[in-house]
């Protein structure tokens, strides 16, 4: 990342590679639409070399880019106020949850429906710790709060999560 | 149904050992987690990668150097700390407003590191701790304000508006320039009103030291009252200027 930082294209690179395909699945997580996590993955690394000059030097780069990942999808789904699904159509909240209690869905489904219906907070935690291999601490690093308010989070997302799942009928 | 009081715990990573042993008992819960599991592993459609990449490194190649983060704050105190000067200089000087000088000199200090380190805590990576002292100076200087009021009144409280014109007038600049600047880092509400109080602290210092009316109605309405209009005015101001980096 110090290598980055001074404009070195062969550090960015690296950079890209080891990091891009993991950043893209997580916000495609985020989102469910494949071309929305493409100009969301790519906006996350232009803002990275943008935003270069805001690395603080000794941080991890990993909670850095995940945040910044988060803070690019957080303000994409802000602005639509709706929720996506994998087909990239909109929901509404109300659909979602109707569709969510359907009985001859999968769970498996009925899950990936659920997350959706969490909270933005809520799932970033939850995605970023379960799929995006953060460490609750380096959430937290990222998200600039404590340790503690992203395991409450989590721990929230997961209740809601378990609230939701309530009313999904697996014979 | 899915439904088990310890599916909370059941789906949480990693697993406590109570939940483990639950989990293995349980046939609603292991259901559940492997659902769980089956929705982490599923894979987004494969991706044009190396367009973005190829964009990216053009980006890069255009722009090989960057200004670190501090650069940008100290840019949003000299402005502010510019305005703060040209105000001082251009009114006359009067402390009728003040009944304490102790409590004057007070607000000054308090001010002062408004204008300056409110700018930069509101730039700087992180310091969201430090961003929420700067409500804390703001409130002192509320505080300090009204509490060291003269009560004197040289205009009378409908003629004496201009003092909100003054400062939300004056304060347009600092406050531009910090939103401008702002869009380079993500949208944050603590880092508008850092630099939202920053900004009309440059205005309400000058008002200070200059304006004659010591009323609490007029120190309300005209000095206190448009500084916190500011902060509300920058944070429509930043929902509406497009973000240039999600950088925390």
């Amino acid at each position: 990342m110090e290598r980055f930082c001074t404009g070195d294209a062969s550090a960015f690179e690296a950079l890209f590679k080891r990091h891009s395909g993991a950043v893209r699945g997580y916000l495609w997580r985020l989102v469910r639409d494949t071309s929305l996590a493409d100009d969301l993955t790519q906006t996350a690394f232009l803002s990275v070399t943008r935003a270069r000059g805001r690395f603080i030097q000794g941080n991890r780069f990993k909670p850095w880019l995940y945040a910044i990942a988060t803070n690019a999808a957080r303000d994409v789904l802000r602005r639509r106020r709706e929720q996506p699904t994998e087909t990239g159509e909109v929901l509404t909240g109300d659909d979602a949850r109707v569709e969510a209690s359907e009985p001859d869905k999968g769970l498996e489904a009925q899950v990936r429906k659920a997350l959706l219906q969490l909270p933005d907070a809520q799932r970033e935690a939850i995605e970023l710790h379960r799929f995006g291999g953060l460490s609750f601490a380096e959430i937290a690093e990222g998200a600039g709060v404590t340790e503690s308010a992203v395991k409450v989070r989590a721990h929230r997302g997961y209740e809601r999560l378990r609230e939701l799942l309530k009313g999904v009928w697996q014979p | 149904m899915i439904d088990c009081p310890h599916l909370t715990e059941s789906l949480s990573d990693p697993l406590s050992p109570d939940a483990t042993k639950h989990v293995e008992g349980c046939a609603i819960c292991r259901r559940a987690r492997a659902a769980f599991k089956r929705a982490e592993d599923s894979q987004p459609p494969v991706a044009q990668l190396d367009k973005i990449s190829d964009l990216v490194r053009r980006e890069l190649e255009q722009h090989p150097k960057v200004w670190p983060w501090w650069v940008e704050a100290l840019a949003v105190a000299a402005v502010n700390a510019l305005m703060a000067g040209v105000m001082l200089l251009s009114m006359k000087w009067n402390t009728v407003q003040h009944d304490s000088p102790v409590l004057r000199w007070a607000v000054v200090v308090d001010l002062v590191l408004l204008v300056l380190g409110g700018a930069v805590v509101a730039f700087a990576p992180g310091a969201r701790a430090a961003r929420w002292a700067t409500v804390a100076l703001a409130a002192f200087a509320v505080v300090g304000t009204l509490a060291g009021a003269s009560g004197l009144t040289a205009v009378p409280f409908a003629k004496s508006y201009s003092c909100a014109l003054i400062e939300l007038g004056a304060s347009a600049l600092p406050l531009g320039v910090a939103v401008w600047l702002a869009t380079r880092m993500a949208r944050e509400a603590s880092r508008v009103v850092s630099y939202g109080l920053a900004s009309g602290a440059a205005a309400l210092l000058a008002l200070h030291l200059h304006c004659p009316n010591g009323s609490l109605e007029h120190l309300v309405a005209f000095h206190l009252v448009p500084w916190g209009l500011l902060i509300g005015i920058g944070l429509l101001a930043r929902a509406a200027v497009p973000t240039k980096s999600y950088a925390p």
